[in-house]
């Protein structure tokens, strides 16, 4: 066990190393894309389970006066949650070859411009509650 | 000019322990979507401005809140465990195996330690309210 950790260590340093050299050439349009999908799960992956354990019997549980930080953290892990949530929605109709994806990709589309405006709106009324 | 035929089974995704979890991972996000969009209406009703309509939402949506909060979570940790656990091969890089389980390692080990980080920081309140 030790010994296959340090490998994956000495591994992992090589690898780096490689990098660092510029051995291996990335397109730079490959990084951008996979950024730009990436971001939004990244900050599901990391931030999405403490903040529904934090927030479990009520969300924005800490007052009934919300704080400026707390909102807008929640505000940025909910619009992370919703486009990623629904864009593999998406997908996964796709993946299982549903008669109607077409329909419902559009319907999905038309719920995640409804949650942005939603969340749009939460923000200012919360900021101003907080603040007032 | 000859058509490429491209049907697949439905079921396509059951022969492959990597698709499966793919699948998995797929599966989750609609767990979290439900979550999203119910906290989303929730708050949008219990902040409304009519009075009426927020005493309303508070005790009805209550109950309702803390399940589907139990099922976004299910869904939160299965997407976080197989998306950290995918992360390392899908850059657009070449590394070893032994490389991606040892980032695999690391990522989950952040992951946790970030999680704890925050519930002593950013939302000590909530868990001492």
């Amino acid at each position: 066990m030790v010994s296959r950790l340090l490998l994956s260590f000495k591994n992992t340093l090589l690898f780096l190393f490689q990098l660092l050299k510029m051995k291996i050439k990335i397109p730079k349009k490959d990084i951008v894309s996979w950024a730009g999908f990436s971001a939004t799960a990244t900050i599901s992956a990391f931030l999405l389970p403490i903040h529904i354990w934090a927030n479990r019997n009520f969300p924005l549980q800490i007052s009934q006066r919300p704080v400026w930080l707390i909102v807008f953290a929640t505000m940025i892990i909910l619009f992370a949650a919703v486009f990623h949530s629904l864009y593999r929605m998406k997908t996964l109709c796709s993946d299982l070859h549903i008669k109607n994806k077409e329909k419902i990709g559009t319907t999905i589309e038309k719920i995640q411009i409804a949650a942005f405006v939603c969340l749009i709106l939460l923000t200012i009324i919360l900021l101003l509650e907080s603040l007032s | 000019m000859r058509q490429h035929d491209n049907k697949q089974e439905p079921l396509w995704w059951t022969k492959n322990i990597t698709y499966v979890t793919y699948m998995v991972r797929e599966g989750s996000s609609l767990l979290i979507g439900v979550y999203a969009l119910f906290s989303i209406l929730y708050i949008l009703l219990f902040y409304t401005p009519l009075e009426t309509l927020a005493k309303w939402a508070h005790p009805a949506f209550d109950p309702l809140y803390k399940v589907i909060a139990m099922i976004g979570l299910a869904g939160a940790i299965i997407h976080s465990i197989t998306w950290l656990a995918v992360m390392p091969t899908i850059l657009p890089l070449k590394m070893p195996k032994a490389a991606q389980y040892f980032i695999t390692l690391c990522l989950i080990g952040l992951w946790l330690a970030g999680s704890y980080y925050l519930s002593k920081t950013l939302y000590y309140s909530c868990f001492n309210y």
